[in-house]
Order: structure tokens, then sequence, then C-alpha cells
């Protein structure tokens, strides 16, 4: 345990600065977005979207998504999250063991006494950590942003939404960089992680958002998409509780599944020379 | 009283897909001694190694470090085991004491800065530099604390000797011996410098193709290989003579030019050529034992032949 939580300990020293610059930069984002919100009249955009084509506003969600504060907020801010910190996280998930790999430094650590799932383990644990720490300064910065709004003080301040808004977050981006990590211990070679984790991140936007574009015959992919089990605007703006526990289920079996398939290939791999 | 053996391997076997790391390796170490392992690039020591260290996994054969298997006490082993590899790894952006504070506190004992202070003092290595910053040498010197500083039974060294110059090489395996000495550490120590393993080593194994082909002290090594012999004769005609007396299949690569004849001897046949020496002209003799680096050559270029 001392060895595990050394090597978790060593990983978040490393990344202290890029916890603080990415929480803190989407967080500023989402308080000017907050602030913005405040300054807007959101019902006056109500007629224009109501004349969207109906296919264009089901992909966005409903007219509320836009017209209500927790819902603009969600669609500028949550909807985007891949984007914002998926991408960067990804790109860190597929390369934290693989850059191990290629400087040799895991052969220094994997000779001294710590098993192979103390090495993944930790980490798998710091990409959480990171995650949870990068994410919790976003939500604070909002939550204290939204305390501060006379827009969203009329609305409610919806925190306990928003907390549990914060771990499917969690969820969905540890789903999105357990993949790259899944592929790093495969591959164990950066650049072939990198592709495949971009790859797979796309691939499951696409499908999970725009299978309503697909033959209805091939519809039933969007099941395997981490994206369609990420719905931040139900969770917002229609406290639609029953969909968030579903989507949590199911984000929480696929981080699962995840974390154990890494483990166990890692296990078996070789360290190459 | 028998030795008690440290490392064991029988038969052990590693493919890299279909391409060749090791194959039937065979290899006693016992307690106490300097096992220089000897062989070219790709001749297998660094699989052999790493196979040791679970970092790879052996396809067949068995393998046993301190009576424990590899793989399955893998952790108990590296808790007693100090390993240098060839191609040293560091974490470049931290200085030297954050690499070996945070690598060393990995043992499951903890670790005095002291003895590390110590050898970073005899080898003049500023701790506090980034690693980035250091020369090739001076990363070698991190190495080499980092085998040297923790209390273990075994020390698996790869080239540690790589890119140091020769006063602290000298430093460097002093301490080694004397620690050795000390603790009753085992040593194995995998190079290509013959003349390093020779000066240190207690026995050697020469590695071929994946397999161990020898295995012996350097005198035992010394004395299975032919000795080489110079000689001065009075006359030509005394060449003449001597060379037409002597049996063509004890001698090997005989070069005569004017009064003087090389050639190589086995210990066996020393006596009968003396006796045939005895009987020439003879002004000056030589008779030398070859180096450890004429004998491993005498069994690469056996794999040549082959």
């Amino acid at each position: 345990m001392k060895r595990f939580l050394l090597l978790v300990k060593e990983s978040l020293l490393e990344k202290k600065f890029v916890i603080l610059i990415l929480g803190g930069v989407i967080g500023l984002l989402s308080y000017f977005i907050v602030y913005m919100i405040d300054g807007m009249d959101l019902s006056a955009i109500k007629d224009i979207i109501a004349m969207w084509p109906e296919e264009m506003l089901g992909f966005f969600g409903d007219v509320e998504a836009f017209t209500s504060p927790y819902g603009f907020w969600t669609l500028e801010l949550l909807s985007f999250m891949w984007v914002y910190a998926g991408i960067y996280i990804v790109y860190m998930a597929s390369s934290l063991l693989t850059r191990e790999v290629e400087a040799k430094t895991i052969d220094l650590s994997l000779s001294k006494p710590v098993t192979r799932y103390n090495f993944l383990g930790s980490k798998i644990t710091f990409l959480y950590l990171f995650i949870v720490a990068a994410l919790g300064m976003f939500f604070l910065i909002t939550m204290g942003g939204m305390a501060s709004s006379s827009v969203f003080q009329n609305e409610g301040l919806f925190f306990d939404r928003l907390w549990l808004t914060y771990i499917v977050v969690v969820l969905y981006l540890g789903a999105l960089a357990m993949f790259a990590k899944f592929f790093s211990t495969i591959f164990l070679n950066g650049r072939k992680s990198m592709a495949m984790g971009i790859f797979v991140l796309f691939l499951m936007f696409f499908l999970g958002e725009f299978y309503v574009y697909m033959d209805e015959a091939v519809q039933g992919m969007k099941y395997i998409s981490v994206f369609y089990y990420f719905n931040p605007s139900d969770y917002m703006v229609h406290a639609d509780f029953g969909l968030l526990a579903r989507d949590l289920i199911v984000l929480g079996s696929i981080n699962s599944a995840l974390v154990v398939g890494s483990l166990l290939i890692f296990n078996k791999k070789d360290i190459p020379i | 009283m028998s030795k008690n053996i440290i490392i064991q391997t029988q038969n052990l076997t590693k493919y890299y897909g279909k391409s060749r790391g090791i194959e039937n390796l065979n290899l006693e170490i016992f307690q106490g001694e300097i096992f220089g392992l000897l062989g070219p690039n790709g001749a297998g020591k660094t699989t052999t190694v790493r196979v040791f260290l679970d970092l790879i996994r052996k396809n067949s054969g068995d393998a046993k470090i301190f009576n424990l298997d590899i793989h399955q006490n893998s952790t108990e082993i590296r808790q007693r085991t100090a390993y240098l590899p060839g191609e040293l790894g560091l974490y470049q952006n931290k200085t030297a004491r954050q690499n070996l504070k945070f690598l060393l506190g990995l043992y499951e004992n903890n670790l005095s800065m002291n003895r590390i202070e110590e050898l970073a003092e005899i080898f003049s290595l500023e701790l506090d530099r980034k690693v980035k910053e250091l020369s090739k040498g001076n990363k070698q010197k991190i190495g080499i604390i980092l085998a040297l500083a923790p209390e273990v039974e075994l020390l698996i060294l790869d080239e540690p000797t790589s890119g140091l110059d020769p006063l602290i090489t000298s430093e460097f395996y002093t301490i080694l011996h004397k620690q050795q000495k000390e603790t009753g550490s085992t040593v194995l120590l995998s190079s290509h410098l013959l003349g390093e393993v020779e000066r240190v080593a207690d026995r050697v194994g020469i590695i071929r193709e994946g397999s161990v082909v020898e295995v012996a002290t350097i005198q035992q090594l010394k004395n299975i290989a032919m000795k080489e012999i110079k000689v001065e004769f009075k006359t030509k005609a005394a060449l003449q003579q001597f060379s037409e007396k002597v049996p063509t299949t004890i001698v090997e690569s005989v070069m005569l030019n004017e009064t003087h004849a090389s050639f190589m001897i086995s210990r066996e046949d020393l006596s009968q050529l003396l006796n045939l020496l005895s009987q020439s002209e003879v002004v000056d003799i030589d008779v030398t034992s070859p180096a450890l680096e004429d004998i491993f050559l005498k069994y690469y270029k056996m794999e040549v032949k082959a």
C-alpha cells in the first residue's frame, strides 16, 4: 500500500499544475458563461429556436435546452466537455504508461518490489484523481458563479443536480480515458495508443450523437457509445434521475470493465527492451 | 560443505515471437560470488536478466532465485535484489536526489539518505541537479548508487561502468568488492568488457546464441585454453629440424619466420613439446596464457565454424 500511494503521489506531484490550469481554465469559462447568461434574455430566442427543423432541435435536446439558464449552461459547457477536457485526458491516459516504457523508467520501477497491479493501478488511480480534481475545481467555480447570479437564483440553485451530474461527468471522462489506457496496455506504444484512443473517441461521438441520422437497422450501435450514456441536459434541466441512474450504472460498468481488462492485460505483457 | 545456490535455471527459454532470446539456458550462481555473464550483443544476456526480474516472461524451463520461483515470487525476489539496467531510464525532469528518493523508496525497508549522500560524495555526483542537465557518466553514477545503496542480497548489474571514466570505474569496483565482502551479497555482472570481468569476477559464464556454453573460473578458462608459445632458434636449420619433428596435430596457428616460431598448444601436449624443444638449439622461449578476450573469441570462432 505504501508503494502504491508513493506511485500515485509522484504522478500527482508531477501533474499538479496541469490540474490547476485545466480545472481553472474550464472553471473560468464556466464562470464567464454564467455571467453571460445573467445579462441575456433567453426567452427572447425561444421563438427563433422553435422555428428550427425538428431533427436539428432533437440533436441539441429541446427548446428548454437553449432557453433555460441551466439548459444553456449545460449546452455550452457539459456537452462540449469531451473537447475542453476529454481530448487532453485521452492523450494523458494513452501516454502515462507508454512514456515510461519508451523512456525505460519502467525498468527501474518494476525491478523494485512493486507488482504490476500496483504499478498500473497507481496510474489508473491517478487518472481518476486528476479528473475528480480538475472537474471539482470547475464545478466549484461554477457553483460560486451560479450562487452569485440573479438569474440562477431566480431559477433556483439546484446544487444536488449539479453534484450528481458531476459524478456522471467524472465517469464519462473516466470511460474515455480508460479506453485510451486499455489500448496503451495492449500496444505499450504511445503513438498507437493515442491514435486508437482518439479514433475511438470520435467514433463513439459519431455513433452516440448522430445515430438518429443513420439507417434504423444500424441505430442499435448507439448502445456501444459512451456518449449515448451522457445526457447532461436531461439531468440538469428535466431532473430525470431515472436516466441519470441508468447512465451512472452503465458508465460505472464500462469504467470497471476497462480497469479490470487493462490490469489483466498488463499483468501478462512483456516489458519491451 | 555445498555452496548455497542463489540463482538456478534449468532449460530456461524465451522466444520473442519467432526470434530467439534465450534457449535452454542452464546456470547456477552461488552465494557470495561475483559472476560475470559474457557475450556480445544479441547473445541473450539482457533477456536472461529481464526474465530473472520478471520484466519479461519465460516460455518454458525453470528459474529460481533464493529458491523462489521468478514469476510466482517475483515481488519478494525484487525486494532482495538491486538492478542496474544496461539502458538506464531516469526521470529527466527530476533531480538526481528525487530520482533516488523515489526509486529507492519503493523498497520495503526505509532507506537512509546518509548512504545516498555518502555514495554521491565518493562518486562526485551533484544530487540537486536535474537529470536532463547531467552528462552520460553522471547519469550512470545515479544508476550505480541505485544499485549500491539498498541493503540487498543480490545485485544484477548490466554494463555497470558504461560511460564512466577509469578512475570512477576503479572506485566503483573497489566499493562493490568491499560491500560484497562485508554483506556476503551475490553479484551477477553482465558485460562485454572482458578486461573488467576478468578483474572482478570469481566465475564467468559465456553465453552464445541464448545458451550458456561454458561456466568456469577465470583460471579454469585459461587452463582450458591453449598456451601461446614463442620460440627463437639458434639457426634457420634448427627451426626447420624442429618443424619437421613436431606433430602437426598438436599445434595450431603456426607462424614461422627466419629463426622465430610461434604457435598455440594445449596444456596436455606441453610436455611433449618441451621434450622436442630440449633436443633443439633454442635461444629463447616464451610461454603465455591467453587473455580472457582470446578465450572468449575462441568460443565465438567455434560459433562461426559451426
